[in-house]
């Protein structure tokens, strides 16, 4: 019998904190999503999960002083850090998991706050890491989502062909994966280090190898389906990325672009299944080329540091050929649909919609398309929105409808002149 | 050798209120927009142009009875035309003009009443006749503008459907040219009405006509150039149709639609310069035939009618050749710039940018995932959560007692 890769993750110490520091597009939503539905199941086996969300993100970002997604150029309050500090703290004996992909962006500064925050309580550090030559063209999709102007053809030359660090300074601090898993084991110790590779996403495997550093029964995680986590296809990323430039164009600033776009149209179009036909994003062979020794020295440099590989390192170095033609990617055109969605997608981020929406028959594809509900238990869709946001909704609402009511006791209906 | 003004056999009398009744599609924006900014050169040479803009929709919507774009199933309210009749009767120019293409929508009995009020000695009649071929892929994208879903070559069928139970009379009431011209001649009398045909190739000719029927120097009414006023191009009209289908699975009301697209998006998407080679909306080429055969019958009806006409209208029956490259069936391919205008539209329409420029802060508005998701759940996971942050807080306070 072929032996289980996840059978080489060995039960850390009791009080361990365990921190899975990403990096981004490896598959950390799925784990974040595992670990917080599954809470009082940890508590009974003596497993917290940090926080009370699914994904701490603002705390980390005020220990790693990144700008919060929300503002320009200022980091959460610190405040937000110290928080979750406390609540890992408050986990005495029990095993802390803390899962961000934020921390792939951390300097060896606040890595070293950030475990000196942690202790003395051991502190062990988990990077799931997947192979250069797949992460490129998620990571690229990802950054059009956040307002990025630059086509992939273009961006894969300025991350390949120069290294001045634009436009996406942090795509090699994330994916030098090598370098990252340096600074990390700087820290805490190349023992207390796991590695977990593997060619594809694979979320079992990912998440049987938590279960067994932290004595979790197998089977206790559980991944969730997360329809607004997928990736864009390359027309949908060509909408968006037109989008950003017009709206780069008219300076009405990030704030606004976030809304709308990042986590307004953006989320509208991912919860829709894709159509099969739609191009994906391929690496070009000359990309490849380029990407594959790069590769090597991750394998090279994580194999010769001393940290716990689980799966298979070896993977991360292979390069399949190009599936495109040519050199670059194919000149793409919009299908109607998904200049639909984006542009449904912008007005239902605009808060103009609900008050309004009376969905006939067509809108029940969309219910459809979230996936059955959990009894007693939050919706998949609500773990990235955060409880102020809820609660700001409720009220809104309610006024809303109190304004309504309000109106037709008091007006009379009458003609009323257009426009 | 042309006549002056005085000379004209076309120009009307003293007296004379003329009212340009359209219909849409015909170019009554450029002839509204021409004497719209002439206005103080036209008061000059005693022409009034009535009206507190250039087209006054609401009032003339309220007497045919056209819902106003914003307010399903209400026309405006009488006011506004009451106040343009009392403007007309107050003019002491030696004549005046109003046009409005919503004076095509008006049936028998409305003609017989705007004519009444406005003094059946008075009254003139322009119509501006444009060949079919043209009207109705113009329509079309302008019903789009409007909401509809239909692609074009369903609508076509719909406009020839057989027998003609119910070929989309609406079409029809505005652009079967004859038929209209004899709605107004019946009351007017033919002599009365002029149409005017409208040759794309020539634009000018239609200003020279009207100038000609006022009694205005050469040159007064010049065209504008107006962006906003071009058709959609055929990529353009499909992503918003595609938006459309959207819309109206999400069971939003048409109101929203008018601001956010007709009035909005649709309007953002015409700033922008399509590119040389991008497809325009053109007839089907199995298409022609019809078409062309219905334009016959209506420049039959117009020539029996007795009406004056100023132009030639044998080019009312042309119809395009059937050209090899046309576009093939199938879904339309946007490119990446239209999709961007689209959604950049909606965000001003919606006023978010108007906000964001300011610098004001954003105002709230609900994540995409919560807008399907009814209040009652909200509440319930809000509730689950501040459970949870109870249990936390009680656990923390157990572990403090015990340790004390």
């Amino acid at each position: 019998m072929e032996p289980n890769p996840a059978d080489a993750a060995v039960l850390l110490p009791p009080r361990t904190r365990l921190i899975h520091i990403g990096p981004p597009k490896t598959g950390t939503t799925s784990v974040q999503g595992a670990f917080h539905a599954r809470r009082d199941e940890l508590r009974a086996q003596g497993v917290h999960y940090a926080g009370a969300a699914r994904h701490s993100a603002s705390a980390v970002r005020a220990v790693t002083g990144r700008p919060s997604a929300y503002d320009e150029d200022v980091p959460p309050p610190r405040r937000r850090w110290n928080a979750l500090v406390r609540d890992i703290r408050g986990a005495g004996d029990r095993r802390v998991v803390l899962s961000s992909e934020l921390l792939a962006d951390a300097t060896p500064d606040a890595i070293r706050a950030i475990t000196r925050a942690l202790g003395p309580a051991p502190v062990h550090v988990v990077a799931t890491l997947r192979p250069l030559a797949a992460l490129m063209p998620s990571q690229w999709q990802q950054y059009v989502q956040a307002g990025l102007t630059a086509s992939f053809d273009a961006w894969l030359t300025a991350m390949l062909d120069r290294d001045d660090g634009v436009p996406t300074p942090s795509f090699w601090v994330r994916h030098r994966h090598d370098r990252l898993v340096e600074r990390w084991a700087a820290a805490v110790g190349s023992a207390n280090v796991t590695v977990i590779a593997r060619a594809e996403p694979d979320p079992e495997l990912v998440l049987r190898s938590l279960e067994r550093l932290t004595g979790l029964g197998a089977g206790t995680l559980v991944a969730t389906p997360d329809f607004a986590n997928r990736s864009l296809t390359l027309p949908e990323a060509e909408a968006v990325r037109a989008f950003n430039a017009e709206y780069r164009s008219q300076r009405l600033g990030r704030p606004l672009l976030n809304r709308v776009m990042h986590f307004g149209a953006c989320q509208y179009l991912k919860r829709i299944e894709p159509d099969p036909a739609w191009p994906r994003i391929e690496m070009p062979q000359w990309a490849l080329d380029r990407v594959a020794p790069i590769s090597r020295e991750i394998v090279t440099g994580i194999a010769g540091s001393g940290v716990r590989v689980i799966g298979d390192l070896e993977a991360l170095a292979e390069v399949e050929p190009s599936r495109l033609a040519g050199d670059r990617q194919p000149p793409v055109d919009v299908p109607p649909r998904i200049a639909a969605r984006m542009a449904m997608g912008v007005l239902v981020a605009s808060g103009l919609v609900r008050e309004r929406s009376q969905p006939d028959a067509g809108a029940a594809e969309l219910q459809l398309e979230r996936g059955p509900t959990p009894v007693l238990q939050e919706p998949y869709d609500l773990y990235r929105v955060p409880t102020y946001v809820l609660a700001g909704t409720i009220v809104h609402r309610l006024r809303a409808d109190a304004v309504r009511r309000l109106r037709t006791l008091v007006t009379r209906p009458r003609g009323r002149p257009g426009a | 050798m042309p006549s002056t003004p005085d000379t004209d056999p076309l120009l009307l009398p003293e007296g004379t209120r003329l009212l340009h009744i359209g219909p849409h599609k015909t170019g009554t924006t450029a002839v509204q927009a021409a004497l719209w900014s002439a206005r103080a050169s036209l008061l000059e040479q005693g022409v009034r142009h009535a009206g507190r803009s250039r087209n006054p929709s609401n009032a003339v919507r309220a007497v045919t009875e056209q819902s106003s774009p914003y307010a399903e199933g209400t026309p405006p309210s009488m006011r506004h035309w009451r106040d343009l009749v009392r403007e007309i009767r107050g003019a002491r120019e030696p004549r005046l003009v109003v046009s409005s293409e919503f004076f095509a929508w008006a049936s028998p009995d409305v003609i017989r009443r705007i004519v009444d009020e406005l003094d059946p000695d008075r009254v003139r009649i322009a119509v501006t006749v444009r060949p079919l071929a043209r009207i109705i892929p113009s329509h079309w994208q302008q019903n789009i503008q409007a909401g509809t879903v239909v692609g074009l070559d369903a609508w076509i069928e719909s406009l020839f459907r057989e027998p003609p139970g119910r070929p989309n009379p609406r079409f029809w009431w505005l652009q079967r040219h004859d038929e209209l011209i004899a709605r107004w001649a019946d009351v007017v009398g033919p002599d009365r009405v002029t149409a005017v045909v409208v040759d794309d190739r020539a634009h000018d000719v239609v200003l020279r006509a009207f100038e000609r029927l006022l009694g205005l120097r050469e040159g007064t009414l010049a065209g504008v150039r107006d962006l906003a006023n071009r058709s959609l191009t055929l990529p353009e009209a499909e992503a918003v149709r595609a938006f459309n289908v959207r819309f109206k699975a999400e069971g939003l009301p048409k109101a929203l639609h008018a601001r956010v697209m007709r009035f909005g998006a649709a309007q953002e998407m015409k700033q922008r310069e399509p590119a040389a080679n991008e497809p325009r909306v053109e007839l089907p080429a199995q298409a022609l035939d019809r078409v062309a055969a219905a334009a016959r019958g209506i420049v039959a009806g117009i020539e029996a009618s007795g009406v004056h006409v100023i132009g030639d209208p044998s080019i009312l029956t042309e119809v395009p050749a059937p050209r090899p490259d046309a576009v093939p069936a199938g879904p339309v391919a946007i490119p990446a710039d239209v999709a961007a205008a689209m959604a950049m539209g909606i965000v001003s329409a919606t006023g978010a940018a108007r906000d964001a420029s300011t610098r004001a802060p954003l105002q709230f508005a609900e994540p995409v995932e919560l807008v399907r998701v009814p209040t009652y759940q909200v509440i319930g996971v809000v509730g689950l959560r501040a459970q949870a942050a109870v249990l936390r807080g009680l656990r923390r306070i157990g572990r403090f007692v015990r340790r004390g």
